[in-house]
């Protein structure tokens, strides 16, 4: 078999940055003849990029069912609420109309 | 059945596959923009309802990420909880450039692998194995067998329960310095400079890896889809 361009290994070693988008258009032409050309390398890039694609798909179905919390989020308040400086002058901003904290009251 | 070949629609199919459809988009980005400037100011007044807020709202999407990160919901939420507390004494360093979102996104992923670090001891296995070899001509050694549809999910449905959790189950069998990187660039999101950050190594590094780590994924996955054939009987 003789395939165009790039060898078969110089193709699936830069596969990467070909699916990634990080390669010239010169060998970006080049990789896509080689491609068309070698059935192997061909099935192999489908199965690379298939390969990236059921990574997200699988570990990212939709939305997340877990809901934070309460205590947690209790326990990070009263954390803050504990460590709270007065208002620091030496703080760029200090947003007098916003609520001071509870630790306060 | 026969598939489309590769050579067919190419290069049309591979940017087909890599381009996120709409529920994977929704699944990393929040309904709500809260780089607002109104909520940041709350934030850094320190006040309580605010931290709530940001926590309901952007909280569980944190925790599916330190779910995927960490394997358990106990780990998780520790580590949501110790991103929680960093980002909000530390907003003073917001400076709003990015989406509050991302950037507890990438604290909450940093909390996540200071915990991993003290935890995960696996002994780095190689993955040579896994890679492709080729001759002295530069052709693969081993023929490439089709993946027939089907059998890793059709490009366009969600995967079902069974495969998603042979893929999981396979990226969690990647030795960890391979499976962080392809957590964090393929599943996270993070660009090669901001994993680099994170995990402490070059950026030629995080390329290396990721590559190794993507080519491993595909042979594992290849054995994954063999031997469910060959459990079939031939059929
Ligand atoms: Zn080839």
């Amino acid at each position: 078999m003789k395939c165009p361009g790039p060898s078969c290994k110089e193709v699936c070693e830069f596969l990467s940055d070909f699916v990634d988008g990080q390669m010239s258009a010169v060998r970006r032409l080049a990789f896509e003849a080689h491609l068309k050309a070698c059935p192997p390398c061909a099935e192999y890039m489908h199965q690379f990029a298939l390969t990236i694609k059921l990574s997200k798909k699988c570990c990212c179905p939709g939305k997340p069912t877990l809901p934070i919390p309460d205590d947690l989020i209790k326990a990070v308040c009263a954390a803050m609420a504990a460590d709270q400086p007065a208002c620091d002058v030496s703080q760029a901003r200090c947003d007098t109309t916003a609520p001071l904290s509870k630790q306060q009251n | 059945m026969s598939r489309v070949t590769a050579a067919d629609d190419f290069p049309s199919r591979v940017t087909a596959n890599l381009a996120p459809r709409a529920d994977e988009i929704e699944a990393i980005e929040p309904e709500a923009d809260f780089g607002d400037g109104a909520l940041v100011l709350q934030l850094k007044a320190r006040d309580g309802k605010a931290y709530e807020r940001v926590m309901r709202e952007l909280g569980p999407r944190l925790l599916a990420t330190a779910v995927r990160m960490l394997g358990n919901e106990d780990d998780a939420r520790e580590a949501v909880q110790d991103a929680f507390l960093s980002a909000f004494r530390n907003m003073q360093n917001f400076d709003g450039k990015s989406k509050l979102s991302t950037w507890l996104h990438r604290i909450v992923i940093n909390a996540c692998l200071m915990k991993l670090r003290t935890k995960r001891r696996k002994p780095s296995v190689s993955i040579e194995t896994l890679l492709p070899r080729y001759n002295d001509e530069g052709h693969m050694e081993l023929p490439i067998q089709s993946w027939r549809r089907g059998e890793t999910g059709n490009d366009d449905d969600a995967p079902d329960d069974s495969l998603r959790q042979r893929v999981r189950e396979e990226i969690e069998t990647l030795p960890e310095e391979y499976r962080a990187v392809l957590m964090l660039r393929d599943v996270e999101d993070l660009d090669t400079a901001e994993t680099a950050v994170v995990l402490g190594v070059s950026e030629s590094a995080v390329k290396t890896r990721l590559h190794r780590a993507r080519q491993a994924l595909r042979a594992k996955l290849d054995l994954v889809v063999r031997g469910e054939r060959s459990q079939e009987g031939g059929k």
